[in-house]
């Protein structure tokens, strides 16, 4: 087992124009044992990362280290790693067994080796009853543990794991993030997992990456991820729904420093009939809690343009907050009713800006009502609105 | 390389009545009157020599010898005439038969029979024949994969890729040249172009993990006779190349998809150096950064919505609006425009492909 270092790690994709960075100065050290999860959209780099740690992939610049070794020369089958894709293909024509031997086969391991590690990651697979049986007699996710098997045999230092559940049904990807989450405690060993899904990210990982453009965005745990966003970009990617954003301006009067938007004033207007609409559109106020007043004031932001986000869980409607945050309390009509069982999601309109909020189900909201609820103030995060990072108040 | 037909000729020489091949189903696979040749032994005949245990039978005047691969029955002779003398002539003509038939296990079977249709210049005759000496149907839907993995074992990649696709009926593999390796996959009748670049994606990512190296498939056009299915492996290697020119970071690359790079890929260096200097003089476009390329390539795939760009890639719609100036500003053209995107769009993949041009000139 293994740490791994990233150090100013750059990939170019070469072409006419002088090429693509498709990786922006990369730096992470990976703890040996450690789960960590790249996420971000398509084209952030992520695939290319870890690509470049499996040495698919040349680096254009940056040292990678496995452990104590410099590996940027070093073969890819000769770094002691093992890959998982989307793509799996079991053999049709092998049972079990020999799916998960064949890779040590072709290295050329001792049969009596073969077995031990076969049957050891079958063990851990919870498959030693499925041996003898070919693909075909084995089930969904019966297969893919199959496919984790054959990853396993190799004891490798580290698992490269590329979007390894993308082609599975919802309820066997649930499933087999359980089943991974399960392996990696089992397994005690460090494993990269790539993957374009944030909920993905979040369950799975004891520390997340997220990538935009080739660059890293934040690295922390998912809990921090989800609670401090350094930036716009990820207080959007994390969290499911996303987190509620809109321009806002600071304000402030006698009662206090205020969020105001859906204020005719300064708004971009794109046609008269639009302005004379938007003249009907009651404004929205929040007021900050003192000591976020001050702070956000002491770094000059008093009649600037921000950005404020709000998680939908943070728009309440419980009256305990009504009494404790009268100042941060919002009219809306309610356009959408989504009710999840669990909980119940409403789409508002707010000064004719959308917001989705997280209520309980025992609310019965209908469409068209309109409502009352509270922003919390002291759960709003509030952006530059022009380098669209976090402030810190 | 010979053929029964080819030995039958050569024996026709030496022996006047009509001498031939019958494989166990009764077609006639070869014969001195090549008019017969398909034709069919009636079934009666067959039975009645099958039934016998008799290595040489004759029937109807005709003298038939069995000729046998291990138990198996693998084809039948026959000599039109009932002599000691003709079953003589017979036994001599079915170890040629039987030598041949050898020779084309060991040098013609499947693989090598696809080798041959894809790298030789194997005339339609010539496949047909085979083909039907192997056995192999003519007439069915394939698609020929080229698979390229630099630096792997070949016989670890060949045995990855074989047991990938076991069912020698259905698929056949064998490797070009170091790295590069062919597979050519039958489909069934229903099966879905998606089906086909799923299979694609498999091998991308079985190969890569099992034998921890770069792997890049391109898929060839489907043929639907295996006398075009050369044709399929051209296209496949068209498509390996314009992939690599036009999208280099892609590992599949499909003939069906290469999109605009295939017309371009076509067109005359000279003609491309002209329209390059005529749009972009003094190559402007090296002065570009990233962002903008990332930019124009966004705006292509939000067909031109400025705040669907905006949303895409992250960024403030002004951002993305004084990235667009900057480009009209360097080049005179507005890509908010139709025609001037199209021409910037073109004049950008004309530059990828002669870069690559340049490239290869330095190479060779």
């Amino acid at each position: 087992m293994a740490s791994v270092k990233l150090k100013n790690v750059y990939k170019k994709y070469e072409s006419a124009h002088g090429g693509v960075m498709a990786v922006n100065d990369f730096n992470l050290d990976i703890d040996d044992k450690e789960f960590l999860i790249l996420v971000g959209p398509s084209g952030c780099g992520k695939t290319t990362t870890l690509r470049m740690v499996a040495g698919l992939e040349e680096i254009t610049a940056g040292e990678i280290y496995i452990g104590d070794k410099l590996i940027n020369d070093v073969q890819p089958k000769d770094r002691d790693i093992a890959m998982v894709f989307q793509n799996y293909a079991l053999y049709p024509h092998m049972t079990v067994f020999d799916n998960m031997a064949f890779g040590l086969k072709l290295r050329k391991t001792p049969k009596h080796e073969i077995k031990k590690k076969v049957y050891e990651a079958a063990r851990i697979l919870e498959i030693e009853h499925l041996l003898d049986r070919k693909p075909k007699a084995l089930s969904g996710g019966q297969r893919q543990r199959v496919a984790l098997g054959r990853a396993i045999v190799r004891e490798p230092k580290v698992f490269l794991m590329d979007e390894p559940l993308s082609n599975l049904d919802a309820k066997l990807r649930v499933q087999m993030r359980v089943e991974i989450t399960r392996l990696h405690q089992k397994l005690k060993t460090t494993i990269i997992y790539v993957t374009h899904d944030q909920t993905e990210a979040m369950t799975m990982g004891t520390r997340i990456v997220v990538m935009k453009d080739g660059f890293i965005q934040q690295v922390d745990s998912p809990q921090v991820l989800y609670e401090k966003p350094v930036n716009v970009f990820v207080g959007g990617f994390i969290g499911s729904p996303p987190m509620n954003f809109v321009k806002t301006r600071v304000r402030k009067d006698e009662k206090g420093v205020f969020l105001i938007f859906g204020e005719a004033e300064g708004s971009v207007l794109q046609s008269r009939a639009q302005a004379a609409e938007q003249k009907l559109v009651k404004p929205t106020m929040i007021y900050l809690p003192p000591e976020r007043a001050s702070k956000i004031e002491e770094l000059g932001y008093i009649d600037k343009e921000v950005i404020m986000g709000i998680r939908p869980e943070n728009i309440k409607d419980d009256p305990r907050f009504f009494q404790q945050f009268p100042d941060a309390v919002v009219e809306g009509v309610v356009d959408v009713r989504e009710a999840l069982g669990a909980e119940t999601l409403l789409y508002l309109k707010i000064s004719d800006v959308d917001f989705t909020a997280r209520v309980d189900p025992s609310h019965k909201f209908k469409p068209d009502d309109e409502v009352k609820m509270v922003f919390d103030p002291t759960r709003l995060h509030i952006f530059d609105a022009k380098t669209e990072k976090v402030l810190p108040v | 390389m010979q053929s029964y037909q080819d030995l039958v000729h050569e024996v026709m020489e030496i022996v006047e009545d009509e001498i031939g091949v019958v494989d166990p189903d009764g077609t006639v696979l070869a014969c001195s009157d090549s008019g017969k040749v398909g034709s069919n032994l009636p079934d009666t005949i067959l039975k009645e020599i099958l039934k016998n245990a008799d290595k040489t039978v004759t029937v109807n005047g005709i003298t038939f010898c069995k000729v046998y691969s291990g138990r198996k029955i693998i084809v039948l002779t026959y000599i039109y005439s009932v002599s000691e003398t003709a079953e003589k002539l017979l036994n001599l003509f079915s170890i040629s038969v039987l030598n041949y038939y050898q020779f084309c296990l060991s040098r013609l079977d499947r693989s090598s029979f696809f080798r041959s249709i894809i790298m030789e210049n194997l005339s339609e005759h010539e496949i047909i024949n085979r083909a039907r000496e192997l056995r192999i149907p003519v007439e069915m839907r394939r698609i020929v994969f080229h698979i390229s993995v630099p630096g792997a074992d070949d016989s670890a990649c060949l045995s990855v890729l074989k047991n990938m696709f076991p069912d020698r009926s259905n698929s056949s593999v064998f490797i070009v040249n170091s790295s590069n390796y062919i597979l050519v996959h039958s489909l069934k009748s229903t099966s879905k172009h998606r089906h086909v670049t799923d299979i694609a994606y498999m091998i991308k990512d079985n190969v890569s993990s099992e034998l921890m190296a770069d792997t890049r498939v391109a898929i060839g056009t489907e043929s639907v006779s295996l006398t075009d299915l050369k044709k399929s492996y051209q296209n496949a290697v068209m498509a390996d190349i314009t992939g690599r020119i036009f999208e280099g970071k892609e590992k599949i690359a499909d003939y069906n998809k290469l999109g605009i790079g295939r017309l371009i890929y076509k067109l005359p260096e000279e003609s491309c150096r002209i329209f390059l200097e005529e749009v972009f003089p003094g190559e402007t476009y090296k002065t570009f950064d990233e962002e903008m390329f990332k930019t124009i390539e966004g705006l292509f795939e939000c067909n031109f919505n400025i705040s669907k760009t905006a949303e895409m890639l992250f960024v403030h719609r002004n951002s993305v609006i004084y990235r667009i100036q900057k480009i009209q500003k360097i080049t005179g053209l507005d890509v908010r425009n139709f025609n001037d995107a199209v021409i910037f769009k073109i004049a950008m993949l004309v530059s990828k492909y002669l870069s690559y041009i340049d490239k290869q000139k330095k190479v060779d």
